[in-house]
């Protein structure tokens, strides 16, 4: 292929405007990192440190060592992995169907869930209707509630139309059920999509935080987030003695909420596009 | 999603009874079921509780139908027409400069010629996604900050600005910070759709464009741009519908010096219903909101299909 | 599409209509399913309280921390509490959700709680106290001295405050006042605060650290006798403390100081937090905190490798004489709701976390073996109760109900020396002495009932205009012009009237 100087030069021209968003991005981020990675007289002088005096692990060991983290963290993990569970297995049957033609009522239903993305009664109707089923201060409260996310419903069932119909005609002519077509024949070429909603949902529940303080109200139940979260903001207290926290360790707060997603991120990351591609392409 | 209708459904509809058809699309529906029942209980019956707007549900142990007291305060409420304000000019300001970000980067970021930069660029602009507003808020104080932030060393460095701004308190910028941090948050997730739209295009479509003489901007033109002008119809009512959840970021940027261009209708109800337990009048503010919203979708619907020559509805 | 939008908006009217002719039909009773536990005089009585923390557990993450406390609290009371910690971040947003859905405990401990008590009371959902208060043996004489008009609604009280008092005043590094020469006292007036402070060179370093909270202003207020909210005039007319030529005078000066930059440009984006970062870490001269912050002064200014000392200014001296300090009494509050069902059991545990000397003390410390270790005769953090962000206090004991000097316990305290925890201790005792300590004015609940209304509206209201007028994003003659115009449209005047019947 030829390329033209001008072309050329709209290549590179591009690649900078690139790498410049890259650097926006990466600056605040390396930021957080290098700061959480100070001492507490370099983080107390400097505020954020962009760049690195020495590194050291003190405000990472700190929170290590405490008992509370460990255990709201295990806690985490088994909330997160059951709630997307439960999301993945609710979202794709229902995207599932709602995909099919065959469908009485699509259109309806599809409106109806469609609607739901712009109208809501505001958290007091939604803690009362999870408190009339019981599930106040339960782990359910923190799993099924908030399972199914109309986005991701949405990308999942446009992803599943696009898969051509014959596939599933033929399924269903050789005698299998619906349950099964979609099982053996629609799941297994839906990797992708698969993937990226379950990383969507795994980012969503990992980082939920609101809907635990609403509904949860013994602290041997709170999650990671809700901790970290007091950890954050703990020289708020009104009048404790509490020693200050300065910014390397409630930085390397900020970094233990993100490293569990960014060690996942990569091994989903290469799904993403082909998972997203259908999902975007018909509306 | 209207385009799957058509002739087959009405070829269906012939010579069968609703009890025949309904029993063929049995195992569908079972399939569906769980969900619907989960949106019907977890969506629609908290919308029960609209009928609190009527009563002074909240400022009393035995709350009481108050008619349509807390709508006639909502309409004389000067905070609510500013928080009414404030809703449609942050939507503005999202459609026009956060709305095409994503698709200029997903545009640029497809030109990038190695494999390994795609992927890399990709990792990168995705990031920030996984960040909570209470860090991106934080980070952005920090940013921002007149004194020690960067923006403002760079700016008044570059000699762009004579004095430091102080962006987070300012009633001219702080909007600006809002859109801007939206689009550090945002854009990157938001580009992947486009992203893989962009690869699900048919390259033969780009072959015929370059023997038909077409440059890169031509073949943006008449190849890209059509064929990712669903997706663009679609996130764009998505972003509406969300503009008008926008809350989180708000409430963890803002402050009393800037209420006055920031508070919008969600984090007035918020404010109304959670922090002063008046649980009547934020179910009013919110009954609002959700008739603005469903206003401006229709008016984006009509805007896809008139200007964009796409239906999303 | 046009046909699709009409079918759209008349799906949802309908929705709406049909859930709202539904809601019609049913009471919305909020379900109250409280079983009558009996049980006898010896079997534990169950209860359900909601508290933010104790002074230790502000900041603890570990749940075994709470629950070794409760358990002290049951063991020590004959009960069986359930007890519902939420974060201190998070503990406003979540009472009053519990409060407002009805799903309220027997026990609660608001913060803000002037206001909150009050709130609670007018909408009927706590109990009141008053007989308890003024008859029973186990309140009426810690509680004879105090002022609990600030829980009153009609002639009844529904709080019961946790200590004697709290305040903010002005604290200044010792390193500071020496370094630049500055001349700082109590009898220091307005114009002399200005003068000394302008000897701070700005480039380097903050004079006047404050935080977000505008909640605090009302220390400059009091220079100019002027208060952040409804009060008395001189006939006993209520009348509105923000439309006042006082209060006017104090913005001006507030805007005049923030314009010398005097205080920190950034105020309006400090938590409490990055305010006291600022101040231990030498970047700030002064900043505006609680009176019992001598031993974290001192103890994190050492951390931040900036070591200093506090020295306190309890008040400033307006130019009418005007002065007094952020007084901050009764901010936290035990109410009994009316759904308790052993109100008794409900008071003895109070009885003990406020006026038990032992109760006092765990609250303090925690638990000997839980939290502390106490070794050579000094009290010491456990490893793992530190790391979790466990830390005794020993300042807020001198203002318990049963003031306990720590400098006679049996121990000491690990890394604290006596020396300071006597100055520590006549600080706190100063600045609680009615010379300093500032107004508490508050509308006694169901007098008014549009001000029960908009109780809170009409603080965030004066808020925004302090910091509009501060910051110059309006001018005093806009600013005032918003503000009546928000004043006429949730009736002031009627509710003035309403006040003054």
């Amino acid at each position: 292929m030829k390329t033209s100087p001008g072309r050329k030069t709209f290549i590179v021209l591009n690649a900078l405007f690139i790498i410049l968003v890259c650097v926006a991005i990466m600056v605040p981020i390396w930021m957080v990192v290098v700061t959480s990675l100070s001492t507490d007289a370099v983080a107390a002088k400097e505020g954020f440190v962009l760049i690195p005096k020495g590194i050291e692990f003190e405000s990472y060991h700190k929170i290590f060592v405490s008992r509370g983290y460990m255990g709201a963290f295990t806690r985490s993990v088994w909330i997160t992995l059951a709630a997307t569970a439960v999301s993945m297995i609710l979202t794709t049957m229902l995207a599932y169907g709602l995909s099919q033609s065959g469908l009485m009522f699509r259109t309806t239903f599809n409106n109806l869930i469609l609607i739901t993305m712009v109208i809501d009664g505001g958290i007091i109707p939604f803690y009362m209707v999870v408190r009339n089923l019981g599930m106040i201060d339960t782990y359910a409260s923190l799993i099924i509630p908030m399972a199914i996310q109309t986005y991701n419903l949405i990308l999942m069932r446009n992803f599943f139309k696009g898969i051509p119909e014959s596939l599933m005609e033929s399924a269903r002519l050789d005698g299998a059920s619906e349950m099964r077509t979609m099982v053996s024949i629609v799941l297994p070429i839906s990797v992708p999509i698969i993937a990226a909603i379950t990383l969507f949902y795994l980012v969503s529940h990992w980082n939920r935080y609101f809907e635990v303080i609403m509904f949860i109200n013994d602290s041997k139940k709170f999650t990671l987030q809700v901790l970290l979260r007091q950890m954050l903001f703990q020289s708020e207290s009104s009048e404790g003695t509490a020693s200050i926290l300065f910014n390397n360790f409630k930085m390397a707060v900020m970094v233990m909420t993100m490293l569990p997603i960014l060690i996942v991120y990569p091994f989903v990351q290469k799904y993403f596009i082909s998972g997203l591609m259908l999902g975007s392409v018909k509306g | 999603m209207k385009k799957t209708e058509g002739p087959q459904v009405r070829v269906r509809r012939q010579g069968s009874s609703f009890g025949t058809r309904f029993y063929k699309q049995l195992p569908l529906f079972l399939i569906v079921l769980p969900g619907l029942i989960w949106y019907l209980i977890f969506k629609y019956f908290p919308l029960w509780y609209i009928s609190k707007a009527f009563t002074n549900y909240g400022m009393s142990a035995n709350p009481r139908f108050t008619g349509l007291a807390n709508f006639t305060r909502l309409f004389q409420d000067p905070k609510f027409w500013r928080a009414f304000r404030n809703t449609m000019i942050l939507s503005l300001y999202n459609i026009i400069f956060y709305f095409p970000i994503p698709i200029i980067l997903a545009l640029s970021m497809n030109e990038l010629r190695t494999k390994a930069g795609k992927k890399v660029a990709q990792f990168i602009v995705y990031i920030p996604h996984f960040l909570s507003w209470v860090v991106v808020g934080g980070l952005f104080v920090m940013l921002l900050s007149p004194t020690t932030g960067i923006v403002n060393r760079i700016l008044v460095g570059l000699g762009i600005i004579k004095e430091p701004i102080y962006f987070m308190a300012s009633n001219d910028h702080f909007r600006g910070v809002l859109i801007l941090s939206e689009i550090w948050k945002s854009a990157g997730y938001g580009a992947v759709i486009y992203i893989a739209a962009i690869s699900g295009v048919d390259s033969q479509l780009y072959d015929a464009a370059m023997v038909d003489g077409a440059g890169y901007w031509g073949r943006l033109i008449h190849v890209t741009l059509p064929a990712i002008r669903n997706t663009i119809a679609t996130v764009l009512l998505l972003t509406l519908a969300r503009i008008m959840q926008m809350q989180d970021q708000i409430l963890v940027m803002y402050n009393a010096s800037v209420y006055e261009v920031s508070d919008v209708l969600r984090t007035y109800s918020y404010i109304s219903g959670i922090r002063q337990g008046n649980v009547g009048y934020a179910t009013a503010i919110g009954l609002f909101t959700s008739i603005v919203s469903v206003v401006l979708i229709v008016l984006s619907n009509w805007f896809s299909k008139h200007v964009l020559d796409e239906e999303i509805l | 599409m046009q046909k699709k939008g009409i079918k759209l908006i008349a799906m949802l009217l309908m929705a709406i209509m049909v859930i709202g002719t539904l809601a019609g039909c049913t009471n919305g009773g909020s379900g109250s399913g409280s079983t009558n536990s009996k049980g006898g005089s010896d079997a534990p009585r169950e209860l359900e309280m909601c508290m933010g923390q104790t002074r230790w557990t502000a900041d603890d993450i570990d749940d075994s921390h709470m629950a070794a406390y409760v358990k002290s609290i049951e063991e020590a009371t004959n009960t069986k509490i359930k007890m519902n910690a939420p974060t201190h971040t998070d503990f406003n947003d979540k009472l009053a959700a519990l409060m407002s859905s009805g799903t309220y405990p027997d026990v609660i401990r608001p913060q803000q709680a002037w206001d909150t008590v009050v709130q609670y009371a007018t909408r009927g959902y706590l109990i009141p106290l008053t007989d308890y208060i003024k008859n029973d043996t186990r309140f009426k004489d810690f509680l004879a001295d105090s002022d609990l008009s600030i829980y009153q609604m009609g002639n009844d009280i529904y709080g019961i405050p946790t200590n004697l008092g709290n305040c903010k005043i002005f604290w200044f590094r010792q390193d500071m006042i020496d370094k630049y020469g500055l001349k700082v006292g109590d009898t220091m007036t307005t114009d002399e605060f200005v003068t000394e402070m302008k000897k701070v060179n700005q480039s380097e370093i903050i004079p006047l650290c404050i935080p977000k909270w505008i909640v605090n202003f009302q220390i400059y207020y009091n220079f100019f006798g002027a208060y952040g909210g409804l009060k008395k005039d001189e006939n006993g007319k209520w009348i509105d403390g923000i439309q006042t030529q006082e209060m006017k005078d104090a913005l001006t000066w507030l805007k005049e100081i923030y314009d010398l930059g005097l205080v920190d440009k950034e105020f309006i984006t400090n938590q409490n937090a990055d305010m006291r970062e600022k101040f231990y870490s030498g970047k700030a001269v002064a900043m505006v905190d609680y009176s019992t912050y001598y031993l974290n002064i001192k103890n994190n200014s050492e951390g931040a490798g900036a070591p200093t000392t506090g020295v306190p200014v309890y008040t400033l001296v307006g130019p009418k004489g005007g002065k007094g300090n952020v007084n901050e009494s009764g901010n936290e509050a035990f109410s009994i709701t009316n759904k308790a069902k052993n109100v008794d059991a409900c008071l003895d545990v109070i009885h003990w976390i406020l006026f038990e000397k032992q109760g006092i003390l765990n609250a303090s410390f925690g638990l000997e073996n839980v939290h502390y270790t106490i070794e050579n005769g000094v009290l010491t953090s456990t490893e793992a109760a530190k790391a979790a962000g466990y830390n005794f206090s020993v300042t807020g004991l001198g203002t318990a109900f049963v003031p306990i000097d720590v400098t006679t316990l049996p121990f000491s305290f690990d890394g604290v020396k006596n020396e300071d925890l006597t100055r520590s201790n006549s600080i706190v005792a100063t600045s609680l002495k009615s010379d300093y300590l500032g107004p508490m004015i508050k509308v006694p609940g169901g007098a008014s009932p549009i001000y029960d209304e908009i109780a809170s509206t009409y603080n965030d209201t004066l808020y925004e205009l302090a910091a509009a007028v501060m910051m110059s994003t309006k001018t005093l003659d806009q600013a005032y012009a918003d503000y009546e115009q928000w004043f006429k449209s949730v009736n002031g005047e009627g509710m003035l009237a309403e006040l003054n019947k």
